[in-house]
């Protein structure tokens, strides 16, 4: 198994990624570094951060609504990507923030940022392979 | 699909720019995007879209549902579809009663943006084909209210329109006057005073775009819609 097929193989087992819709992406364009999916992974990894900031500052006031507000809007982005672990969580975060916006679950919001990490590494190991084939 | 001019495009209103992407490649159609509400309303009055996109939830708590009426009413043919990421979402509900015609869940797929898109253009196509009257010279949008012909186009009440309309179906017969009055006026009673002074107002619209059609009165009978055909320069040589 040569290191292109490992990578393949790495990457269609994410646990992070939709695999099915990022193919319908694929669909639309030409593969690799100027496919859609690259364009809308460097999307996402640019506009991201600044909202997760954000998202960090209003769970460490309790901010449940401001929270719920950004978890939404996390929740839509990331299921565009198909980063659709990170958007399970998000989705996870708004209904708790909304139920107890007095309380927000500092822990999830630490869940949302590393998966959001490793959703952009995903992305990018598939974008190579894609790119290689 | 059918074929779309070089310089027709959507709109996307959206604060994850990435939906305005997708969209666009879906449909091969350039996209123009919003992101906040304040940003779209201030460009309505001067773009012309095929459709446009919203997403419900936009940033800083503003809603997208808040401009779909307006949108309706000046855009009755282009399809309105909203978008969101919860497939409960009661603001679904809120959407179709202010004049959505559809809705896209996230994560966007491309193929159902094609066909929601193909199927409600279509639809709303055909619907803006049959709201549109000839006699004549002169063609009535029943939708817009607008009356065009060779030397002008005019905005219509909805009664003139309704009036207007009764007398073109009728090809040039005799309507009577009670039979216009109940399909401009419903069920509620009008007087004759309030019917004469509707057709004034009617006529004149009709002068100000054509003088080849007219209203006329046939007394005792009702009315009927004249239509001048115009002649031809070797018949009015003789």
């Amino acid at each position: 198994m040569n290191l292109s097929e490992t990578t393949m193989q790495k990457t269609e087992s994410s646990i992070y990624l939709d695999l099915e819709l990022l193919r319908g992406l694929e669909e639309l364009g030409s593969p690799g570094a100027d496919s859609l999916v690259a364009e809308l992974a460097h999307i996402f990894t640019d506009t991201t951060p600044v909202i997760l900031t954000e998202l960090r500052m209003a769970a460490k006031n309790d901010q449940g609504t401001t929270a719920s507000r950004l978890a939404h809007r996390l929740k839509g982005s990331a299921a565009n990507i198909g980063a659709k672990h990170m958007a399970a969580l998000c989705a996870q975060l708004e209904k708790s923030a909304s139920t107890n916006p007095t309380k927000i679950n500092q822990e999830i919001v630490e869940r949302i940022i590393e998966s959001f990490s490793a959703s952009v590494h995903d992305l990018q190991q598939h974008i190579t392979t894609a790119r290689q084939n | 699909m059918q074929q779309l001019a070089g310089n027709q495009y959507v709109i996307t209103l959206d604060d994850d720019p990435m939906v305005s992407r997708i969209i666009e490649k879906s449909i091969s159609l350039r996209s123009l995007a919003f992101s906040t509400l304040t940003e779209f309303t201030s460009r309505v009055p001067t773009i012309e879209p095929l459709a446009v996109f919203v997403d419900i939830h936009l940033a800083n708590d503003q809603s997208g549902l808040d401009i779909v009426p307006q949108l309706r009413a000046r855009w009755p043919y282009c399809p309105i579809i909203v978008i969101t990421a919860d497939p409960a979402d009661d603001f679904l509900v809120d959407a179709f009663r202010k004049g959505a015609d559809d809705f896209l869940l996230k994560p966007i797929k491309p193929r159902e943006v094609q066909a929601r898109f193909q199927t409600r253009l279509a639809h709303l196509q055909d619907r803006a084909a049959k709201s549109a009257l000839q006699a004549g010279d002169v063609s009535l949008d029943t939708a817009h209210r607008v009356v065009t012909g060779p030397i002008g186009r005019q905005f219509l009440a909805p009664v003139e329109t309704l009036l207007l309309a009764q007398l073109i179906k009728a090809k040039g017969t005799v309507v009577p006057k009670e039979t216009l009055k109940r399909e401009a006026w419903g069920p509620v009673r009008v007087s004759d005073n309030a019917f004469y002074r509707k057709l004034f107002e009617l006529r004149r619209a009709l002068e100000g775009v054509s003088s080849n059609v007219k209203i006329q009165s046939v007394y005792g009978a009702g009315l009927s819609l004249d239509v001048q055909t115009s002649v031809t320069p070797m018949l009015s040589a003789l």
